[in-house]
């Protein structure tokens, strides 16, 4: 009984690397390119962008919320940051004060969202909803939906610059954010007391924690990441587009559902979330080198939900018993 | 058909009974006739035939068990047809629980029931419902957003030809059946506009159009003012004359004068007495749901240890949104108890010690200082905690391991540089299962799959860690067997000798009895007396408790 639950456990916590090397084994036999060193990488830089944005939705969904607005939020952030870019010609004053600007304004409607959801008792899910809205109004706003070219070499590098050749900097960003992340929810006390909200708000309440406060801190952080992902599109394009980041609030969702995280709040983890990421990420990648139209990504990527969830729910079930 | 009939003993031995009942009331042509029909509806339906013109409800030897408690204990209990009889008793008697049996909503362990004529052996609560028992409960069941028609024949809408739900009917119905029981109300209203007093009527009508023979009325006046209740008075009365049937439980003994014609008394799980109405007082009431236990209570000399002069917790004249001018102290080391019936304001006096419920005057004084306490962070600051009335809804984080729970108030404490030491938190943890022996596999397993003993350990482990002085415990025992009561009794007893002070509300008079210096009877957000572990006398303050009033 005990070393079955145990089982049930395992399969369960590694659920996400079974699938994984599944994937990339069957990956490996459909393209012979699939399993070189760069088509790694190139893997890496692909889901960088989306993978840092689901890494704020991850800590969204642990405290039981749910963020609709991040792919709009990551559109206008880019389309300030370029905008400022433009305008001091991409020197690096100009970067460096379109990043912080961009920045200042994504935290600004986070604590909009986290606010109206923790003082004002609006669901998530709408107060979001609402954002997702205006954020994306706002972008196309500022230049009447017309993309802005000519951001400068400079500004290129921060999300579209490699280092040691082919290593993409937005990659190192999200490797990097995703461990301070995992950090912080193992270490610091902000980091356990989302779990505790998440897992029951009233007892959480009750225990003396700041549960309104913290939830207002977590969309701002997730917002933060969504727009520091904002600037890094416009970067790595070169480009400020109003419509970037359409759908991301979806894969974010997904990533992070895959990678362990519980709707319902209180369960998830960063690095879960990263393969999550991963995972959908291979799956665009071998549709590309196989040469099939994206039609069938989609379709597939909504059976690897279900999948992962079903296999989830079995495991639990069965640990129940 | 005859053969089926000799094979049992029982059987032939009802007959009897039917054929001397029969034979007095007819002449011997129709005698034939008579029988047959009894033994054919009695193959039918099982009925007892002479019995069910008499009683339309009878419960015979109900035993109910939970772990550790016997809750009933050969309960007998039987309503004539078109009576109100009311069903009292203090606390924990066994009313609901008796109730629950009875819609089918908990299954009895042993016994019978016997209703209109039939055995009901079938354990559904839809199936009770077709039978025509209704059960409206303290809190109600209606859909808020939902029309009053709607709500009436949620359980069978009308429908037209095209099998649409006919909103002519279903609303025109609900009408006429407000106007018959002169009920003045819009059906077409949602549930949301209407006040407290029409959502019970609602839910009367509600019974009425399920064709409910008996309708259980679970405390329908604890949330209505006098003129609603006036009301419900008269829509009683009417029910009545059309031959309904009701069981009406209620705390508030004046009332059962007005609306009942019989009254059951339950104490401890056991049936007590049923009389009429006109046969007897309220003191008599007060003396059987209360008993005269009086001398039986355990009182371990030795236990009375010294309280100490310093009084840690002081309200004065404190009133809120529910209580008014409670005046309590709290010493060093001393255990105080507020009792009384559910919804008396007990809850709500820890609320204001604990920042949940603002205090709308008079002062709290911690230490003999006036603090304001805003939220529950200010009262932990000033080493209050709380173990709330509902542990798994509002004392835990269940789905996270028991560590985590454990240590969720007192986090700070293990912040060593900069970051959370686990090793740290784990001894501390395993320092508190040994100490208050809680019973897990380890401090990692999920709280959910705790017994509910254990569970309540937890939650004190959590404000032991905090190093709280004051401890509120809002019904600590609730739903947990005796031998884990014992275990939390001690865990209290050990915990005052260490200093702390606890708060202790409780439903059970008993548990106070053993483990409190002081106790304070509450009553409608009212403190009626107050008495001391040395005269303490169980007699008045559950009279007190009861009524409002001392003797």
């Amino acid at each position: 009984m005990k070393a079955k639950m145990n089982a049930g456990k395992i399969i369960k916590k590694y659920n996400l690397i079974f699938m994984l090397v599944l994937f990339i084994v069957i990956s490996a036999i459909l393209s012979p390119n699939f399993l070189t060193i760069n088509n790694f990488l190139n893997l890496l830089q692909q889901a960088s962008i989306p993978g840092i944005v689901a890494l704020g939705m991850t800590l969204v969904i642990i405290l039981g919320g749910i963020d609709l607005s991040v792919g709009s939020v990551l559109s206008f952030s880019g389309m300030i940051a370029s905008m400022i870019v433009f305008g001091f010609q991409g020197s690096g004053s100009g970067i460096i004060a379109g990043c912080i600007v961009s920045l200042i304004v994504s935290a600004v409607m986070g604590l909009v969202t986290g606010s109206l959801i923790s003082y004002f008792g609006l669901p998530p899910f709408i107060a979001s909803l609402a954002m997702m809205e205006i954020a994306r109004g706002a972008a196309l706003l500022t230049t009447s939906g017309n993309p802005v070219f000519n951001l400068g070499e400079a500004f290129h590098i921060i999300g579209g610059g490699f280092i040691f050749g082919k290593l993409a900097i937005s990659a190192v960003f999200w490797i990097v954010l995703t461990i301070v992340l995992a950090l912080v929810l193992k270490y610091s006390i902000f980091g356990r007391t989302l779990f505790a909200i998440g897992g029951n708000r009233e007892a959480a309440m009750l225990s003396g924690i700041k549960t309104k406060r913290n939830y207002a801190v977590t969309y701002i952080i997730c917002a933060l990441l969504t727009g520091f992902s904002g600037i890094l599109t416009a970067s790595w394009m070169s480009t400020g587009q109003p419509t970037a980041g359409t759908g991301y609030e979806l894969d974010a969702i997904a990533a992070a559902v895959i990678g362990g995280a519980s709707l319902s709040g209180g369960t998830g983890s960063v690095v879960g979330t990263f393969g999550g990421v991963f995972l959908l990420q291979i799956l665009t990648n071998i549709f590309n080198l196989v040469g099939l139209p994206s039609y069938y990504q989609r379709i597939a990527k909504g059976a690897i939900i279900i999948l992962a969830l079903l296999l989830n729910k079995f495991v639990s079930k069965n640990k129940v018993k | 058909m005859l053969t089926m009939y000799k094979n049992s003993v029982t059987r032939c031995v009802i007959n009897t009974i039917d054929i001397i009942y029969c034979f007095q009331y007819t002449c011997v042509n129709e005698f034939y006739i008579m029988l047959f029909k009894a033994y054919y509806k009695f193959i039918q339906k099982g009925s007892m035939w002479c019995v069910q013109n008499l009683n339309i409800l009878e419960m015979r030897k109900i035993d109910k068990v939970f772990p550790g408690v016997k809750a009933l204990n050969k309960i007998d209990f039987s309503v004539k047809r078109g009576e109100v009889h009311c069903l009292i008793g203090a606390n924990g008697a066994g009313k609901s629980t008796l109730m629950k049996i009875l819609s089918s909503a908990y299954t009895e362990d042993g016994g019978e029931i016997f209703f209109d004529g039939k055995i009901l052996k079938s354990h559904s609560t839809d199936e009770r419902r077709k039978d025509g028992i209704a059960v409206i409960y303290q809190e109600l069941s209606l859909f808020d957003e939902l029309t009053v028609g709607e709500n009436v024949y949620m359980n069978d809408y009308p429908k037209t030809r095209f099998g649409t739900v006919d909103w002519k009917k279903m609303l025109g119905n609900t009408q006429k059946l407000a106007n018959s029981l002169k009920i003045k109300m819009d059906v077409r209203l949602k549930v949301s506009e209407l006040n407290i007093g029409q959502r019970q009527l609602a839910e009367i009508m509600k019974a009425l159009a399920s064709n409910a023979k008996l309708i259980v009325m679970d405390e329908p006046s604890s949330t209505l003012s006098q003129s609603e209740f006036e009301i419900l008075v008269k829509v009683i009365k009417d029910l009545k004359e059309k031959g309904i049937t009701i069981i009406y439980i209620s705390h508030h003994l004046e009332e059962l004068f007005t609306v009942g014609d019989r009254i059951t008394v339950l104490r401890d799980g056991k049936f007590v007495v049923c009389k009429d109405t006109d046969d007897i007082t309220e003191d008599q009431l007060v003396e059987y749901m209360t008993g005269v236990k009086i001398s039986q209570i355990q009182k371990d000399e030795s236990e009375i240890h010294k309280v100490s002069e310093d009084k840690v917790l002081e309200l004065k004249h404190v009133s809120n949104h529910k209580v008014t001018d409670i005046n309590l102290s709290l010493h060093k080391g001393e255990v105080v108890g507020l009792y009384g019936l559910v919804g008396s304001g007990r809850t709500e006096v820890l609320e204001s010690i604990f920042g949940l419920s603002p205090v709308i005057s008079g002062e709290v004084r911690i230490h003999g200082r006036k603090v304001e306490l805003r939220s529950p962070q200010d009262s932990i600051r000033y080493k209050i905690g709380l173990a709330p009335e509902n542990r798994k809804t509002q004392g835990l984080v269940l789905i996270l391991p028991v560590w985590e729970n454990m240590s969720l108030v007192s986090l700070l404490k293990f912040k060593i540089k900069g970051r959370i030491n686990y090793q740290q938190i784990n001894v501390e943890c395993n320092r508190y299962k040994d100490k208050l022996k809680i019973k897990m596999p380890s401090v990692n397993t999920i709280t959910e799959n705790l017994s509910g003993g254990n569970q309540q350990k937890v939650i004190l482990s959590k404000w032991l860690m905090q190093d709280c002085d004051i401890l509120l415990l809002d019904e600590p025992t609730q739903g947990i067997d005796v031998v884990a009561k014992e275990e939390i009794y001690r865990l209290i007893r050990e915990m005052t000798i260490m200093g702390k002070s606890i708060l202790v509300v409780s439903s059970e008079l008993t548990e106070l009895l053993r483990i409190c210096d002081n106790i304070h009877v509450m009553y409608d957000g009212k403190q009626i007396i107050s008495s001391n572990k040395a005269n303490f006398n169980q007699e008045q303050i559950l009279h007190a408790s009861v009524v409002g009033r001392t003797v």
